[in-house]
C-alpha cells in the first residue's frame, strides 16, 4: 500500500522482524539497496515491507540514519560527521553495534555499514585476542603448541 | 542480550578496516579469523577499503656516511587532508640493503642483497596484512655472472590475475655491443616460477640496474637516455613495445618517467646547459599526441633541481575513485615535496599558480615537507680501534633532510654536511663526537649550493 502526503512524497511501510511497522519517505527507505530493489520488484505495492531479519528497534535506529542522510546533498559535510559520531556513540556498546552492522549489512546501506565498521574496529584495534574473544563470545581453538606457533610467528607485531 | 554470532562477511568488514598491527595480533585469535586475515580475499578487501591517497615510497634513512640503519625502511605517507601522517612499514626480513622493485594494488615487491650469494632476494610483502613471500631464484642465473647485473620490475596481469616479476640482465659496463640482446625472465606469482622470456629483442639493451620498470595500464615502462622513446613490457602478452616520447624534449638530458595519478609523465632538463625540470604528461595513454607540458621548474642560480620521483602507485584503485583530487610527489630542496591538484588538466591553465620558482598549471597546489619535526635522524659510529659500533647520543636534527649518498666532507678533525636551508654547513667533530654548525657564507642563503673542499 502505497500513501502520498501533502508535499507528494510518496511513503512505504517497512515492518521488522517482531511486527513493529515503520511508515517512512520512499526516498528514505531506498538508501537500503536491498529496499530499493523490493520496491523495484513491485513489493511495495501489495501492503507493507516484510524485514525478518531486523528488529524494530535496530529499524528505528536505521531509519534515523537514512532520513538524515536522504537530504545529505545539500548539508554541511562537518555537521554531517558530528552527527554520525553522536549517532554511532548513542548505540552505546558493541553489542548494539554489531546488531546495526548486521542490519546494515543485510539492507545494503553502504554509509552505515562503513560508519558502524569504522567504529567496531576503532574499538578493537588496541585489546587483546582475548579481550576480542570475550566481546563476541569466540572459542580460541588453537592447541597451546599451534598458539605459540603463531606468536611466535607474528612476534614483532606482539613488541 | 542479543545474539552475537558473527558473519564471516561482518567480521571481514570490521578487520578490514584495522591497522596492520592489530591484524597481526588478531590471527592468533582463533583458526577462522586466522585463515581469513591470511586469505587473498581478504587482503583485497583491505585493500580497498584503505584510506585514498596513501602512498607509499622509498625515502632511505639518514645516510651519514658512516651507517645507516637499514632495519626500517619503508614509510607510508597518507596525504589526505591538511596533514599528513607517516607511518612505519617494518617488513619482518629486513636485515640489508632493500629496495623497492615496485608495488601495485597494495602488494610490494623488494629486493634485499643477500648474505650467501652474489644477488638479490626478492620478496613480495603486503605491508597491511603483513603476509609476505619470498620468491625462488630464477634457475638461469647468469644474469649475475660475467660483468651482468639485473634490473626488476613489477606489476599486475589482470587478464590472468596474477602478480609478476620481471628480471632483465644488464651490462655492468659500457660500451654495450650492438647485438648484445638482454636476457629477459618473469616469475609468476600463481605458478610459483620463473620463465624465460623468447624472443625479447633489444628494446632494454642500454638499461642501467637503477632502472626500474614502472606499472601502469598493465605495462613496466622505461625512459630511453635520449628521450626519443618510451619502451613498455605488457604482462600480459609479456611482449615489449615502444612508444614517442613528446618530441619537445628530444636531445634534452632524461631525468625519468613517473606517473601523475594515472598518467604517464616525463621529466627532462629544461635545456641542455639549464638547471631545473620539466615534466610532460601524457593524457591519453599511447596518444603520441596527447603529451601536454605539466611543470616548468627554473631555479634561476642553478643547484638543486626537481625530479619527478616514480612514486609506487600504492592506492591507484582508491585514486581513481576520486575523480578530483591526486598528487604527485617530487624531489626538491632536499625533500620530497606533494603537489595536490585538481585533475582536469589543462583546463587549469588559467588557474596556473607560481609558488616560489616553480611554476605548475595546477588548480590548487599545495606543498609538503613529509619529514615529522621531531625526527631525528640515527647515528652510529663506528671505530677501527674498538671495532664495534656505537650510536651517538643527541644527533643532530639538521641532518634530517640529508640524502642518500650524502657523504660527509672530511676537514679538520670533523664531517662536513651542507644543511637543507643553506644558511649554515653542520659539522661533526670525530674527536669530541659532537655536531656544532658552522654558518655558511650570506650571499649563499636559500640559494643553490655546493659544499666543496677547496684545496
Amino acid at each position: 500500500m502505497s500513501i502520498t502526503t501533502e508535499n507528494n512524497e510518496k511513503m512505504i511501510t517497512l515492518m521488522s522482524s517482531d511486527g513493529e511497522e515503520f511508515v517512512v519517505e520512499e526516498a528514505v527507505a531506498a538508501q537500503s539497496q536491498t529496499i530499493k530493489h523490493l520496491i523495484e520488484d513491485g513489493c511495495s505495492t501489495e501492503g507493507s515491507i516484510p524485514l525478518p531479519n531486523v528488529t524494530g528497534r535496530v529499524l528505528s535506529e536505521v531509519i534515523q540514519y537514512c532520513k538524515k542522510h536522504s537530504s545529505s546533498d545539500d548539508k554541511e559535510e562537518k555537521e554531517l560527521e558530528a552527527w554520525d559520531a553522536e549517532f554511532v556513540k548513542a548505540a552505546d556498546d558493541h553489542v548494539a553495534l554489531t546488531d546495526l552492522m548486521m542490519a546494515a549489512n543485510f539492507l545494503d546501506i553502504k554509509g552505515l555499514l562503513d560508519l558502524v565498521a569504522q567504529t567496531l574496529a576503532n574499538m578493537i584495534t588496541g585489546k587483546s585476542p582475548e579481550e576480542v574473544r570475550r566481546m563476541w563470545n569466540i572459542k580460541n581453538d588453537f592447541t597451546p603448541e599451534e598458539a605459540e606457533k603463531v606468536r611466535k610467528e607474528n612476534q614483532w607485531a606482539f613488541e | 542480550m542479543s545474539s552475537l554470532r558473527l558473519p564471516s562477511e561482518i567480521v571481514e568488514e570490521i578487520l578490514a578496516r584495522l591497522p596492520s598491527e592489530s591484524i597481526h595480533r588478531f590471527k592468533s585469535l582463533s583458526k577462522s579469523w586466522s585463515s581469513l586475515l591470511l586469505s587473498e580475499e581478504f587482503q583485497k578487501l583491505r585493500f580497498k577499503t584503505a584510506p585514498p591517497v596513501q602512498k607509499l615510497l622509498r625515502r632511505p634513512l639518514p645516510y651519514t656516511g658512516l651507517k645507516a640503519d637499514y632495519g626500517a625502511h619503508l614509510e607510508s605517507y597518507d596525504y589526505r587532508g591538511d596533514e599528513e601522517t607517516c607511518t612505519k612499514l617494518i617488513f619482518p626480513e629486513s636485515t640489508r640493503f632493500l629496495f623497492i622493485v615496485g608495488s601495485c594494488n597494495g602488494l610490494v615487491c623488494l629486493a634485499q642483497e643477500s648474505l650467501s650469494n652474489d644477488h638479490r632476494d626478492k620478496f613480495v610483502w603486503n605491508p597491511f596484512t603483513g603476509v609476505y613471500r619470498k620468491l625462488p631464484d630464477p634457475e638461469d642465473m647468469s644474469c649475475h655472472y660475467g660483468g651482468m647485473q639485473c634490473a626488476y620490475g613489477f606489476g599486475y596481469d589482470s587478464a590472468a590475475d596474477d602478480y609478476k616479476v620481471f628480471l632483465v640482465a644488464v651490462r655492468r659496463s659500457a660500451p654495450i655491443p650492438e647485438d648484445f640482446v638482454p636476457k629477459v625472465q618473469i616469475f609468476s606469482l600463481k605458478t610459483g616460477s620463473w620463465k624465460r622470456v623468447e624472443n625479447p629483442g633489444r628494446h632494454l639493451q642500454d638499461i642501467r640496474e637503477a632502472d626500474r620498470g614502472l606499472f601502469l595500464n598493465g605495462a613496466l615502462h622505461w625512459g630511453k637516455k635520449d628521450a626519443k622513446k618510451i619502451t613498455a613490457f605488457d604482462l600480459a602478452e609479456e611482449k615489449f613495445y615502444d612508444f614517442p616520447a613528446p618530441p619537445e624534449l628530444r636531445g634534452l638530458g632524461h631525468k625519468g618517467i613517473g606517473i601523475v595519478g594515472e598518467y604517464l609523465c616525463m621529466s627532462c632538463f629544461p635545456a641542455p646547459t639549464v638547471q631545473g625540470s620539466v615534466v610532460w604528461v601524457m593524457k591519453e595513454y599511447l596518444n603520441a599526441k596527447s603529451w601536454v607540458p605539466f611543470i616548468d621548474y627554473r631555479p634561476s642560480l642553478g643547484g638543486q633541481y626537481c625530479s619527478v620521483r616514480c612514486h609506487c602507485n600504492f592506492t591507484a584503485d582508491s585514486l581513481q575513485d576520486k575523480e578530483d583530487e591526486g598528487c604527485l610527489m617530487f624531489y626538491m630542496h632536499g625533500c620530497v615535496q606533494i603537489l595536490k591538484w585538481d585533475k582536469t588538466l589543462g583546463k587549469s591553465d588559467k588557474d596556473g599558480v607560481d609558488e616560489g620558482e616553480v611554476k605548475v598549471s595546477l588548480a590548487a597546489y599545495r606543498r609538503y615537507a613529509p619529514i615529522p619535526e621531531d625526527r631525528v635522524p640515527k647515528v652510529h659510529i663506528f671505530s677501527l680501534k674498538t671495532d664495534s659500533w656505537k650510536l651517538m647520543e643527541n644527533p643532530s636534527r639538521d641532518l634530517q633532510l640529508i640524502q642518500e649518498g650524502d657523504t660527509g666532507l672530511y676537514l679538520n678533525g670533523a664531517l662536513h654536511w651542507e644543511s637543507c636551508s643553506g644558511k649554515k654547513i653542520v659539522a661533526f667533530d670525530l674527536v669530541e663526537q659532537k655536531f656544532y654548525d658552522v654558518p655558511a657564507p650570506v650571499r649563499g642563503r636559500s640559494s643553490a649550493h655546493e659544499l666543496g673542499n677547496c684545496r
